[in-house]
């Protein structure tokens, strides 16, 4: 069994080498507001969550002052970390300095919340904090709360939309808004009832739990002090908080941006903290999500997490560079793609993709051709891994190179760790058959079970492998074209096909008459071949929209522990105070700002600034509708479909139900070779 | 089978084979069609009157094949898809021929009312093959031509730029003189009505002809302005295509439901009439 190796980061963002993204949620807030003139006519003002030049923000406009970076620096962990691992260009006090964020919080604010992703962790200075309604399985940023148990736990987000009645969608068809973007006054203001209300600590935007004296009597919690750190997994891993922290007092944190937490790893007994942390509470965690490991049991999950290592490759922030990125050819983005395995190496790890994009390719010809690409939970190459764990005497090098596109994330198993303890534990079945395929006993199993079942769709759903093998798709001019757009986020992307798309608008007008008056889409984007990907949010598996948002109003209803959820990411605009930086953040461009009005078509203003009021809008997947997109439903020509790209098999069984085989190469397809990607 | 952490719920039903469901809601038709027409001559076997029967038929499809448009304004009730909605509408409409043909004594009827009634109803019915044809043809026509996201104003001020950017000369005042002679109008007037409704490339390749005529004329950097300017008649020309065909199908979705309506209006005085005379 190998050692582990610490935390390996193969990423290339360091502070002070990269400058600051104007995307960031600093950038954005001081947009806020600057929503220029209201309209001609009256004006209507509400009460509004307010919005600020400065909110809550994960990158200080300023810095740390001289004095406060010395008082920082006598304060644990600071003052046990060793000055000499740190380089000269960037000491201790310039990361301090550069990339922290002083801010006294009042009891009741809510300084993180579940569910929300974060790029910043908090240190406490001073005071205490309470974390509220830890993960189910006790997975938190705060060791201490490990013990809690879950039946008693608050829920701390709004629950999703009511499902809207019969007689509500009827008055939508039937009265249409006469002005764009209306909205009644309860729609953009927080309700009254609600579970948290927008303030501000500092002239800085803050979100305030509304019953906190309650929560903190009936539920349970776990309080955490000076010295404690929170958040730093989901800064670092791109990983929602897994539980929502409020002051319980007047306390002074620390806000440390994740690239000043990777600086601050330079120091090796604070990274292995960290490290250990992370093995202890997160990766089994990580691990078990996994449909591989998903038999396993907690001794053994337990073994893998300690022989593990997660790797970083990429940047984190992939998205500020996006649109350059997608400007250049194929060949030019994969230049630059760092290389996580070589075609023709000896696989000594089995790689699980935690979270980003991976491509996978082979050399063909001067230059390097597409296979496959992968998405958070797949595997790369476990034909070789398990071909080598089962005839050792006889390994197979990896047919295949792995490249990191943006940020990719993998936890590596150590192969003998996978043979001995793995392996052996799952069951054949559950493998894809180019892997069932390496075990002949149960190939003659299979093929009488075949025989058994009632009818084909019966016999299908009993042999379908749990690890489902999704081949590469047919096309790799498309599969290169997804892969460089970065469209493989979009668990839920609208494609249209060009080819029976008559123009007719009757999509964009199903959903401008299901939300008000407002399209949620473009019926426009980029286009390859036949298949046009149009811009609507595609509920990212990466949802950088989500970074920064200084008022929560943006949030995912998922939760690993229940599957009954939505995923769908949605936001509130009773809490959004226009501030842009999901609309910044997101690289497809997917959300819009809009001036809301009055049914009169009169401007919203905030009473505190008098500027007219911005509101985020995005596609929400009709959730109040069941979920069901009438963009899909209200095209009569099967053009408009919502397909899921983190993995190629949907696409591939879309273009087969559309093209014959003698036009594939509409699509630019070539022939591909036998792909290693498993889903 | 999605396992991926994170990722959204199915939301799509599995994908269709266009092909095979073409094949199957075809066969229904055919079966539909041949039971209708067995019922039908039975009847009359029978000494009964088929015209009664096949009447209260072909009414029940109009008043199917005018649901489409009903649907179409209710987005968000659960009714069923819009696709299934026009497949039914689609192959209602050839089964309603068929029950035409079974119902009239003649195609085209004689006396006011029946021959409007006949007449509106092939117009209808001939208006939908073509429905049918241009909605699979014209959408892969325009993705070829390749002006599906463009738009003039775009196309003007690129040719505004490449007009000033024309390089000072002889050369330069040949081809600024062609522009204005021939490429302004072109590029800031919409296209004639009679371009909607028959569009070719004449006007095009007349004026990438002279551009050619005229490259004799033209320096190496000019010719550079001139080649952009051909572009940008090309992609201008590809946008008024694709607006054309699209303003076609427009036309014919308005011409089709207008027509239908009267049919169905047509249709219950018909069937007024013939209740009023019905011993």
């Amino acid at each position: 069994m190998t050692h582990p190796a610490p935390f390996e980061d193969h990423t290339p963002d360091r502070p002070g080498n990269r400058r600051r993204a104007p995307q960031g949620p600093g950038d954005q807030a001081a947009a806020a507001g600057q929503s220029g003139a209201s309209q001609a006519g009256n004006i209507q003002s509400a009460n509004s969550p307010r919005s600020s030049s400065s909110p809550a923000s994960v990158l200080p406009a300023t810095g740390l002052s001289d004095a406060d970076v010395r008082f920082v620096q006598t304060r644990q962990p600071f003052c046990d970390l060793d000055p000499s691992a740190f380089s000269k260009n960037l000491p201790l006090a310039k990361i301090l300095q550069t990339q922290t964020q002083l801010r006294r919080v009042t009891p009741g604010q809510v300084l993180v919340r579940r569910g929300d992703y974060g790029n910043s962790a908090m240190l406490i200075l001073a005071g205490t904090v309470s974390v509220l309604n830890p993960s189910p399985r006790g997975q938190s940023g705060a060791s201490s709360i490990d013990s809690l148990a879950t039946d008693s736990l608050a829920t701390d987000s709004d629950p999703p939309p009511a499902k809207r009645s019969l007689g509500q969608r009827l008055r939508d068809c039937i009265i249409t808004p006469k002005h764009p973007h209306t909205r009644r006054e309860d729609q953009i203001r927080p309700a009254a009832g609600g579970k948290q209300r927008i303030g501000q600590t500092d002239h800085q935007v803050a979100m305030f739990m509304q019953d906190f004296a309650a929560v903190m009597v009936d539920g349970q919690h776990a309080a955490l002090g000076p010295g404690e750190m929170f958040g730093e997994v989901a800064a670092m891993y791109r990983t929602p908080h897994s539980a929502t922290v409020v002051a319980t007092e007047e306390s002074a944190v620390l806000e440390i941006t994740w690239q000043g937490l990777r600086e601050l790893r330079r120091d090796k007994a604070f990274d292995q903290n960290l490290d250990d942390h992370y093995r202890r509470h997160w990766l089994p965690l990580h691990l078990r999500e996994n449909q591989l490991l998903r038999f396993l049991d907690d001794q053994t999950i337990a073994k893998i997490a300690a022989a593990s290592t997660l790797r970083s490759y990429g940047r984190l922030r992939w998205y500020a560079d996006y649109r350059k990125t997608t400007k250049r050819s194929p060949a030019e983005q994969i230049a630059e793609e760092p290389v996580v395995v070589r075609e023709g190496s000896f696989p000594t790890d089995l790689l699980i993709v935690r979270s980003g994009f991976g491509r996978v390719s082979v050399e063909h010809g001067a230059s390097v051709q597409t296979t496959a690409y992968l998405g958070a939970g797949h595997v790369f190459d476990l034909e070789s891994v398990v071909r080598n764990c089962l005839n050792p005497s006889r390994p197979q090098m990896h047919q295949h190179a792995l490249r990191a596109v943006g940020m990719l994330d993998v936890i590596a198993i150590p192969i003998e760790l996978f043979a001995d303890e793995v392996l052996p534990k799952i069951r054949r079945g559950d493998f894809p058959p180019n892997v069932q395929r390496l075990f002949p006993s149960l190939n003659r199993r299979s093929s009488k079970r075949k025989t058994i079942g009632k009818t084909t769709s019966d016999r299908r759903a009993n042999t379908d492998p749990v690890i489902a093998d999704a081949p590469a798709l047919s096309s790799t001019s498309l599969m290169e074209f997804v892969v460089g757009n970065r469209l493989n986020n979009g668990p839920a992307a609208m494609v249209i096909d060009l080819d029976r798309c008559t123009g007719c608008d009757d999509c964009m007008r199903a959903c401008a008459t299901t939300h008000g008056g407002d399209s949620r889409f473009k019926r426009s984007g980029p286009a390859h071949g036949r298949l046009q990907f149009a811009s609507a949010c595609m509920q990212c598996t990466d949802p950088v929209c989500m970074i920064g948002c200084p008022t929560g109003a943006i949030t995912r209803d998922a939760d690993a522990s229940d599957p009954s959820l939505t995923n769908v990411v949605t936001i509130d605009e009773s809490t959004c105070i226009g501030c842009k930086t999901c609309a910044g953040s997101c690289p497809y461009e997917n959300i819009d700002m809009v001036n809301v009005v009055n049914q009169g078509g009169d401007a919203f203003l905030d009473i505190e600034s008098g500027k007219q009021m911005l509101k985020a809008t995005k596609c929400d997947l009709c959730v109040d509708l069941g979920g069901n997109p009438q963009c899909v439903a209200a095209c009569p020509h099967d053009a408009l479909v919502r397909i899921d790209l983190t993995h190629s098999r949907p696409l591939d069984q879309f273009l087969k139900t559309r093209i014959k085989p003698r036009s594939e190469t509409e699509t630019g397809s070539a022939t591909n070779p036998p792909s290693p990607e498993l889903s | 089978m999605s396992i991926v952490s994170g990722s959204t719920k199915p939301i799509a039903r599995p994908p269709v084979s266009l092909a095979g469901r073409r094949i199957r809601a075809a066969l229904i038709t055919v079966i539909a069609s041949a039971a209708m027409a067995a019922v039908a001559v039975w009847t009359e076997q029978r000494l009964a009157n088929r015209s009664t029967l096949t009447g209260v038929t072909l009414t029940t499809t109009l008043v199917i094949l005018i649901a489409l448009g009903i649907r179409r304004r209710l987005p968000g009730i659960e009714l069923g898809s819009m696709s299934a909605w026009t497949q039914t509408h689609l192959y209602t409409g050839i089964f309603s021929a068929v029950v035409y043909v079974l119902h009239v004594p003649a195609i085209v009827a004689g006396g006011v009312l029946e021959f409007f009634l006949s007449a509106t109803f092939l117009i209808v019915s001939a208006s939908g093959f073509y429905g049918v044809y241009a909605s699979r043809s014209y959408p892969r026509r325009i993705r070829l031509a390749g002006g599906q996201d463009g738009d003039r104003e775009t196309f003007l001020a690129d040719a505004k730029s490449v007009y000033d950017a024309i390089p000072i000369g002889p050369a330069g005042d040949v081809l600024r003189q062609q522009y204005l002679n021939q490429h302004r109008s072109y590029f800031e007037n919409p296209r004639s009505w009679w371009f909607a409704f028959y569009p070719t490339k004449n006007r095009r390749e007349r004026m990438l002809a002279d551009l050619a005529a005229l490259d004799r004329y033209l320096d190496p950097p000019t010719r550079e302005s001139s080649a952009a300017i051909a572009n940008l008649i090309k992609g201008r020309d590809a946008v008024d295509f694709s607006a054309a065909l699209r303003w076609r199908m427009r036309v014919w979705v308005a011409v089709h439901a207008s027509l239908s309506v009267s049919l169905l209006c047509a249709t219950l005085i018909h069937i007024a009439l013939v209740w009023m005379h019905r011993s």
